[in-house]
């Protein structure tokens, strides 16, 4: 039974030392194993939603409970919230392997090398387990971000623009393959862009949000059903998404 | 063509010719010129004077290497505790580092006599000025290294809700590596010159015959020949320190050598 408000955010405002307001009374429920993607202008705390999200930052007012626990209650519960930021983060002394298990290194969990390296087939990288960052292109540096969250079999996955600094045909590759994670895992997903196209091939809902301080002023549901193929990016439906996207974009401004 | 054949012939050969054209144009220089031997030695008489002092020359350079040594290995400890101290307390670091930056900047050679005064001439001084001379490098870049961690990376320890000492051992100590390899590149090379510096001045009167007293020496007796065969090998000393500690960096920074052949593979 999939719960209905598996994320629940109310009247939430964030406000940094000098007064400068990230994200004004936002109201926000995410089901389980919902996609959700947010887009909207640089700067307007999309980033930071993310981050209160997680824990890693208090709101100054207002309410998050992920299954009715706060961030930092959940995330003690095992309810796992993983998080891939924009660059792929990895630490450059170690090897892809050793990457990808830090998160059960850091809470001492053993993990056996076959079930690493299972993982790192799902994101295609079995054969660079043992390379280290430096000898990766950007795709790859991201796929073994990804694999780093998946080990920790999340429960809910917090994306921050995660290919925005990827060229474009990787970046369509890497959406294509996380869709398909995304079914196996059945996650929750929160995923931040600036890019509409992949908001909308990725998602369940697409969320606009105005220029700081950050509200919700569109809520589009994307009618297409999972699972999706690339040839989907070339229906008019799809692009009558985009457009519907794009325009309460343009109003936002 | 064997791929070290074009090494030698691309890198190693230029300077060799470079080397044995100015050899021969010293040589031609002091003859031609009948420079006196004390003024400026012919090669030869270099050479001479070289195979003749050459046990004292070892046991020299042997004896300022382990002073540099001892004082290098000291500044890298102690520079590497103030620098552990610094990036965690942060209110130690406001107080302290200012002053830090402040006796970087007192000439060495300015306290030498004040380190004999409390010290007494012999290793023991020599080491201290040599530990002195080379510890702020490992002190600022250590700081810098340890304290200057990626905020994501940081986000993301404490995420997986990982404890200070798991912050410290698997983020921040292996962070401040390249900074330390940087300073301590930097720091094996003063040490050298702070304990020939030491030895122009607390090297008399003892056992210790480094190669800063024995060059003062060759000077005062204006065997300018010794003298040079002295000052290559202080070169020669400064040379190999310097390589070990390129090799151990080199070592620690293997992860950072991108190899080409894992993107013949063909992966976006």
């Amino acid at each position: 039974m999939k719960k209905e408000r598996f994320v629940e955010i109310s009247d939430l405002t964030v406000s940094f030392p000098g007064g400068i307001e990230a994200i004004r009374s936002l109201n926000l429920i995410i089901k389980e194993g919902e996609f959700v993607s947010l887009v909207g202008a640089s700067g307007c705390g999309k980033s930071t939603l993310l981050k209160v999200i997680s824990g890693l930052l208090k709101p100054s007012s207002g309410n998050v409970t992920i299954d009715g626990l706060s961030p930092h209650q959940a995330r003690k519960k095992q309810h796992d919230i993983a998080f891939v930021f924009q660059e792929a983060t990895l630490l450059p002394w170690r090897r892809v392997i050793e990457n990808v298990y830090l998160p059960l290194e850091l809470r001492n969990i053993p993990c056996p090398k076959e079930k690493l390296l299972s993982i790192l087939q799902l994101v295609g990288l079995e054969e660079f387990a043992f390379s280290y960052p430096a000898q990766l292109s950007g795709g790859m540096k991201m796929r073994v971000s990804l694999a780093r969250a998946l080990i920790m079999n999340p429960q809910i996955m917090l994306l921050d623009e995660p290919f925005g600094a990827l060229d474009e045909i990787t970046r369509q590759k890497l959406n294509e393959e996380l869709l398909t994670l995304c079914e196996k895992e059945s996650w929750t997903s929160l995923f931040v862009t600036h890019n509409v196209f992949e908001a909308v091939f990725l998602s369940h809902r697409v969320l606009v949000l105005s220029p700081r301080p950050a509200r919700v002023i569109a809520d589009i549901s994307v009618p297409f059903s999972y699972p999706r193929s690339p040839e989907l990016r070339g229906s008019a439906e799809f692009a009558q998404v985009v457009g519907e996207v794009s325009h309460h974009l343009r109003q936002a401004q | 063509m064997h791929s070290w054949l074009r090494i030698i012939q691309k890198s190693l050969a230029p300077p060799f010719v470079l080397f044995i054209f100015l050899l021969i144009a010293w040589h031609l220089g002091t003859k031609f010129f009948a420079i006196p031997h004390y003024i400026f030695p012919s090669p030869q008489a270099v050479y001479v004077a070289t195979v003749n002092h050459f046990p004292e020359i070892i046991q020299a350079s042997l004896l300022t290497a382990a002073a540099a040594l001892s004082g290098f290995l000291l500044s890298f400890f102690i520079g590497l505790g103030a620098a552990f101290l610094f990036s965690e307390f942060s209110l130690l670091r406001r107080s302290c580092y200012p002053y830090a930056i402040f006796f970087q900047t007192v000439p060495i050679v300015a306290i030498v006599p004040l380190i004999i005064t409390w010290f007494d001439v012999g290793f023991q001084s020599i080491v201290i000025i040599a530990f002195i001379i080379s510890i702020f490098p490992i002190i600022t870049n250590g700081t810098v290294g340890l304290s200057e961690v990626d905020t994501n990376l940081y986000s993301l320890f404490t995420l997986y809700s990982a404890s200070r000492w798991q912050i410290l051992c698997k983020l921040k100590i292996p962070h401040a590596i390249p900074y330390l390899v940087a300073g301590a590149r930097i720091s094996v090379g003063l040490s050298i010159i702070g304990a020939i510096v030491g030895e122009f001045y607390a090297g008399y009167g003892t056992s210790h015959y480094g190669l800063g007293y024995l060059i003062l020496l060759a000077a005062h007796q204006i065997k300018t020949a010794y003298l040079f065969a002295l000052i290559l090998a202080s070169t020669l000393l400064g040379l190999i320190f310097f390589g070990a500690a390129n090799g151990v960096g080199n070592f620690l920074l293997r992860y950072r050598k991108a190899e080409a052949s894992s993107f013949r593979k063909g992966k976006s």
